[in-house]
């Protein structure tokens, strides 16, 4: 490998951690702290990129942007609690809805824009300023885009986290955590079982669209095919987090989500490597990885309990 | 003070109105100020079902109710959780697992209001606000602030659910046989307490039980619920001389032939 490879190889999946966290922080909220298993997600982050990129091409502050793109996604988790909690559609069905029709409106807004929104190198993003400001100080183009990416990315996912974190523990927060966890509990509690879901969802729903205009105004493209996998890809990163980092308590379990971020985009780099290029197989890759992440816990399990048993035999073993 | 107008449930159980379950059929009662009422009656009596009017679960089909004079029939459940405390048979039910006995009891404290996004809920003072609560019950609690619920044996879940239920000063506490589930001796614990909170506080109770004894022992008004009615009721001295072989009679006139064993057993 060159020079160039070897660096790509180590800072490409750190910004992907940093970017994709967010969105499995958004899935976390969804799928443990509520308790709902969000499938809009596959349509909300192609909407936002197709969404992010045609609005700068439109002439947007990539800043307003991202603002913007945050509210479409509360605005879709609202909608989505309410399907579910007024309309009675099973959340499973109408997170499928959402995506459906999520995924239609980024095809319309591709059409209008005449099949694609690929932004050029000078187009604005919100990573422009400090790329320039790394070029000026005498950086190369490949070291001024990825300090500048991820101290962009770093800033805005501690926010988040510190954000996220502080609401949890507020009086909203905690009430959003029991209706996730014991509906009847809750409402016995005084808390509104329904208001809290469509908060948690929005919450949720808004980091989805956070990590979707931050990647793509880092890829400097979206297409409605940008969706695809995105569900897996948070559940994994969710999974392996888990698996892998301490997650009893809140915040360890927050920062756990990170973790398994950026150990999942080392994972797939380096398989990447092993198997060679080949975009073909990424997705079969990150199915193999999720059925791995799942069933590795599992079988650790068995192999321990073996062994605690066997070792017990022994040593209760009859003394002839 | 709650009073409960005429009311009527009926609970369709499948499209034929033939096998519709007529959960309760008229049931007029008033909860005082210092009543503790124990309810008894057979399965489908309609006991639980009264409750769970009361308590907002569902609406009732006829009938109304008034807590001090105030109409709340057409409050949802959240909102009249906000003055009615419940403790449930499934010591699961009452309280989150996964989260601290000191996070469990922040929510049932902060029922009252409405939950803010920018006050801190996890704050020092309350902790040792409960830590006072706590030490005065002799059960260990208030060293086990920090511990998930989850780790609690169901006698101290059931312990943990009444003192939440009793922690915002309800105006009425509903207890559904709670303490059902639990073995013997947890269940005379979790009795003894409930006897405390409920003098201590002057809060009215009403408490379903399937332990006969235990209906004549605690409070000092019984009624006893057949086929969605109130068939009998007793106070005061008269509640005192009751024996449980008074209240077989009672049942046997009603023509229940099917009281549960657990009940003459209890």
């Amino acid at each position: 490998m060159s020079t160039f490879e070897w660096q790509n190889f180590f800072i490409s999946p750190l910004n992907s951690g940093l970017i994709f966290g967010l969105l499995a922080l958004g899935v976390f909220i969804a799928f443990r702290v509520l308790d709902i298993a969000d499938l809009s997600v596959e349509g909300l982050f192609p909407l936002v990129s197709v969404f992010s990129c045609f609005t700068i091409l439109q002439g947007w502050n990539p800043a307003l942007v991202i603002v913007v793109s945050v509210l479409i996604g509360a605005a879709s988790g609202i909608i989505n609690a309410l399907l579910s909690l007024y309309l009675k559609i099973p959340p499973l069905l109408s997170g499928i809805v959402m995506m459906s029709a999520l995924f239609a409106i980024s095809i319309i807004i591709i059409h209008f824009n005449g099949g694609y929104v690929n932004l050029s190198n000078v187009d604005p993003t919100v990573y422009s300023w400090l790329i320039g400001v790394f070029k000026t100080a005498g950086l190369n183009t490949f070291w001024s885009n990825a300090v500048a990416k991820i101290i962009i990315v770093g800033v805005i996912d501690t926010l988040v986290v510190a954000l996220v974190y502080f609401f949890f523990g507020t009086e909203m927060g905690m009430a959003v955590r029991a209706a996730g966890k014991n509906k009847q509990m809750a409402r016995a509690n005084g808390i509104s079982v329904n208001q809290m879901t469509i908060i948690g969802l929005a919450v949720s729903s808004a980091l989805v669209a956070l990590a979707a205009t931050l990647y793509c105004q880092h890829t400097l493209s979206a297409t409605p095919q940008d969706g695809q996998g995105m569900i897996v890809l948070g559940l994994s990163t969710l999974f392996l987090g888990e698996t892998i980092l301490p997650h009893r308590s809140f915040k360890a379990h927050l920062l756990s989500v990170f973790g398994g971020s950026f150990i999942y985009w080392y994972v797939i780099q380096i398989l990447f490597k092993i198997m060679g290029d080949g975009d073909y197989f990424l997705y079969l890759y990150k199915a193999l990885l999720l059925v791995l992440i799942l069933a590795i816990p599992h079988l650790l399990k068995i192999a321990k309990a073996k062994i605690s048993r066997r070792r017990q035999e022994t040593e209760n073993a009859p003394v002839r | 003070m709650l009073q409960c107008v005429n009311l009527f449930k009926t609970f369709r159980l499948d499209g034929n109105p033939q096998n519709d379950k007529k959960a309760l059929q008229g049931v007029d009662l008033k909860i005082d100020d210092g009543d503790f009422i124990t309810v008894i009656g057979g399965n489908g009596s309609g006991k639980t079902t009264l409750l769970n009017l009361i308590a907002g679960v569902f609406p009732p089909d006829v009938g109304h109710l008034f807590l001090d004079d105030e109409e709340i029939t057409p409050l949802a459940e959240p909102k009249r959780a906000k003055f009615i405390g419940r403790v449930f048979q499934d010591p699961m039910q009452g309280t989150i697992a996964d989260i601290s006995l000191f996070e469990n009891l922040v929510l049932a404290s902060n029922r009252a209001k409405k939950p803010s996004p920018f006050r801190w809920a996890l704050t020092k003072e309350k902790k040792t606000e409960f830590i006072e609560l706590l030490k005065p019950l002799k059960l260990g609690l208030e060293d086990r602030l920090d511990a998930k619920i989850g780790t609690f044996s169901g006698g101290q879940r059931q312990s943990v659910t009444l003192l939440m239920a009793a922690l915002a000063k309800p105006k009425l506490l509903l207890l559904d046989e709670h303490t059902a589930a639990l073995d013997p001796k947890t269940a005379r614990t979790v009795m003894e307490l409930t006897d405390s909170i409920v003098k201590n506080d002057r809060v009215p109770t009403l408490m379903i039980t399937h332990n006969m004894k235990d209906a004549i022992k605690y409070g000092n008004r019984l009624i006893m619920m057949s086929e969605g009615k109130i068939i009998f009721e007793a106070q005061g001295k008269e509640k005192e001389k009751l024996t449980v072989e008074d209240l077989l009679k009672k049942f046997q006139l009603a023509s229940l032939d099917d009281v549960p064993d657990s009940m003459i057993l209890g």
